[in-house]
């Protein structure tokens, strides 16, 4: 038995290795195939290949770029990639993979405009791995046409079908002397990384994860402290991050998860300045600590966490209060809240909607709603994210639905399949990658409705 | 007793991962919960390894090994006692030897095995330092994902060759890895035929050439949520059944990537409460 036929033991290892039967590359088979939108995102989530977001260009020009790099030892020459139409995103970002598969390091960018354009494919191809060669394929998915342009061959028309996919990849090889494919290794499922990909990396737009969280952190260029807001006796340490510049803003009241107030929390906090908002993150825990310290005082986290078994939920939301009463008095407040949680903070996110009716916006990653007392007094629209694989949680999802619209809250609900608890902060689980990027966006839009 | 643990959670499969799951939920108490818990019978979880580590009892050293001009910083627990013991070398996931990798080393000895772990990045951190000079978990990271498997392999075996030489060593051995650490395990296993077993914790399976190079009997525990490992385990399957080689594979349904150190997501605390005693079993077996 050849091991070809064990290459194809399911769909993604097909996607991933190439599973077209393409006799027309005259370099052999081909190890790509055409994307379609509804592979894509399969495609992406399941890629091996190492891949990262990168920012581009400098001042105004400055944009995202998604760079995926070929699996060979020899350099390689570049691809930009370009895209319109509708989830022209993800499809672009796929066919950067699968340009990736055929031995080119491809970068893409959604940003329009030639000096976007110029500034990614100048980022890739001074790369180390890069060869110099590069070429531009954009790609018009409503019209379902592709375009080639290279600085020696001029530039080439295609169809954009799976039977034309393998031309293009031939004349995109052609015209940058890409030789990869002509020394293509034994196709087999085990081109898979055998390393997470893009474990560390982080996304311009989007939350860190476990392990880039410490870093994300520390490289932040943005206005930021601790300060001890008092509540009688006691010193609130919250972690305060700013938005650049000097303009009012909305305050996000940042909820902590179940280990606290961490390095990736206050990530997070950083994401949301980043995206143009007040992060105000309260160790809730504060003053639990050895010698009435913080939770920055235990030597381990699950010292702190047992130690925090004394704050109980109404004290909770005492604090939060204090923290957001605070904040409304910062020059920069414009005088619109919001809060935020992460599992037991999404149970307080969502509680805090109704013991502060004054809330313009509450989201709630994976925690529980208030009771139905608290539940009547919400006036701020409720953004919820759920994971599929996360039953305890998510089993209050359609009965939270059935009352937050009986007694006419406006509550928008997402569930993501087979996506688990802390989705956010364990990226590296399942598919939890695809559904932050689902996500995030959906947070930066739905503040930007109700806190500006 | 080991095999009766297994067999009452072979036949009770769907009992325990509920058992385990309300084990996860801390009772039911509120901030933090299960997830500063530790199971005395489990390796630590993500929030239980740093203290696990600190408070262990076990013998433990930080040795030097000898390897082309520089040294190779090795993680070695042993066993309670001062009896012989099997070796386990320890291969470290995508992250590197961090707290949690060195919490199940620390497992390992707990439950038998010296337990030798080596820091694959020696030498590869800021000014040649060790993973404990990386300023960051992400510079670890990248730092791994620059080590190829023809890098990482030299570097194990030279860890192995040590650890069967210490005084309390028997001359039988088995490689244990996570993640990056478990694609390792099984391509150790191919280039060193004196192992005794290996084993994988969710790492990508290896391609057929390295499966026919196989000498020894593999075991692998995985999520069957993970999308990039599956469709090697399931290649690679095929592969040993058409080969006749021994490869337990064992599939967790609902649980994920990295289950053994994330363990309230999904299914992955029933998976750990499952997939570590049959480790264990597996590893006794072959090692005693």
């Amino acid at each position: 038995m050849k091991p070809r036929l064990f290459a194809c033991a399911s769909i993604a290892a097909c996607l991933s290795i190439g599973g077209s039967s393409a006799g027309r590359l005259h370099a052999g088979a081909a190890r790509s195939v055409l994307p379609s939108s509804a592979s894509a995102k399969t495609l992406l989530s399941t890629t091996t290949r190492h891949r990262e977001w990168v920012t581009v260009g400098s001042g105004s020009t400055s944009t995202p770029a998604f760079v995926v790099y070929p699996e060979r030892a020899d350099r390689a020459p570049v691809v930009l990639v370009t895209g319109r139409g509708e989830s022209a995103d993800v499809q672009s970002r796929a066919i950067g993979d699968q340009l990736a598969a055929e031995g080119f390091i491809s970068i893409t960018t959604e940003a329009t405009g030639a000096a976007a354009h110029d500034a990614a494919r100048a980022y890739a191809i001074h790369l180390p791995a890069a060869d110099g060669r590069s070429a531009w394929l954009d790609v018009d998915f409503t019209q379902h046409h592709a375009q080639i342009a290279t600085a020696h061959s001029g530039v080439g028309h295609f169809s954009l079908s799976t039977d034309e996919w393998p031309r293009v990849v031939e004349y995109i090889s052609h015209a940058t002397g890409n030789t990869f494919a002509a020394s293509a290794q034994d196709a087999h499922g085990a081109t898979a990384s055998r390393m997470i990909p893009g474990l560390a990396d982080k996304a311009p737009n989007l939350p860190a994860g476990y392990y880039s969280a410490t870093k994300t952190l520390a490289d932040s260029k943005l206005k930021r402290e601790y300060v001890d807001i008092p509540i009688g006796d006691l010193k609130l340490h919250t972690w305060v991050e700013y938005p650049a510049g000097t303009g009012k803003t909305g305050v996000v009241i940042v909820m902590q998860h179940g280990v606290g107030l961490d390095d990736w929390m206050r990530s997070i906090a950083d994401q949301i300045a980043a995206d143009g908002f007040i992060a105000v993150a309260p160790d809730a825990w504060s003053g639990t600590g050895p010698n009435g310290g913080n939770r920055d005082s235990f030597q381990f986290d699950d010292d702190a966490m047992r130690a925090a078994a004394r704050i109980n939920a109404d004290e909770t939301q005492r604090r939060y209060k204090a923290a957001r009463d605070w904040a409304l008095t910062l020059p920069r407040s414009n005088g619109r809240t919001g809060s935020i949680g992460f599992c037991a903070g999404g149970g307080n996110s969502f509680r805090f909607a109704g013991e502060v009716p004054d809330l313009n916006a509450a989201v709630v990653f994976y925690g529980t709603p208030p009771g139905e007392e608290l539940m009547k007094k919400i006036n701020a629209p409720v953004l919820a994210f759920y994971g599929e694989n996360d039953a305890r949680v998510t089993a209050t999802a359609a009965p939270t639905t059935e009352s937050m619209k009986r007694l006419g809250k406006s509550f928008e609900p997402h569930i993501y399949p087979k996506v688990t608890h802390s989705f956010v902060y364990f990226q590296d689980l399942s598919v939890n990658r695809e559904a932050v990027a689902d996500a995030w966006p959906r947070v930066v839009a739905f503040y930007k409705k109700n806190l500006r | 007793m080991n095999q009766l643990r297994l067999a009452i959670a072979l036949s009770l499969v769907v009992l325990v991962p509920v058992a385990a799951q309300e084990r996860g939920r801390g009772g039911g108490r509120g901030v933090g919960g299960g997830l500063a818990a530790k199971s005395p019978d489990l390796p630590a979880g993500a929030f239980t390894a740093s203290s696990t580590l600190a408070h262990t009892t076990l013998k433990h050293e930080w040795v030097e090994i000898p390897l082309a001009g520089r040294t190779l910083h090795t993680w070695i627990e042993y066993p309670d006692g001062s009896s012989p013991a099997p070796v386990v070398l320890v291969l470290s996931h995508e992250a590197g030897l961090d707290d949690w990798m060195r919490a199940v080393a620390d497992q390992l000895a707990l439950q038998g095995f010296i337990a030798v772990a080596p820091d694959i990045l020696s030498g590869r951190g800021p000014g040649g330092g060790n993973f404990d000079s990386f300023r960051f978990p992400a510079d670890a990271v990248h730092a791994m994902e620059k080590l190829s498997p023809d890098q990482a392999l030299p570097r194990y075996m030279a860890a192995l060759e040590y650890a069967l030489k210490l005084p309390r060593a028997r001359a039988k051995s088995a490689a244990l890895g996570i993640g990056m650490g478990g694609a390792d395990s099984f391509r150790l296993a191919a280039e060193h035929p004196g192992l005794n077993a290996a084993v994988s914790f969710y790492g990508v399976a290896p391609d057929d050439r390295v499966l026919a190079k196989i000498t020894v009997p593999l075991a692998g525990f995985y999520g069957e949520d993970d999308p990039r490992v599956m469709p090697t385990v399931k290649a690679a399957d095929a592969t040993m059944k058409r080969l006749g080689k021994p490869f337990d594979v064992h599939v967790y349904p609902g649980a994920t990537q990295a289950f053994l150190r994330s363990t309230v997501e999904g299914q992955n605390g029933a998976a750990a409460a499952m997939a570590w005693p049959a480790a264990i079993q597996f590893l006794q077996q072959h090692l005693n």
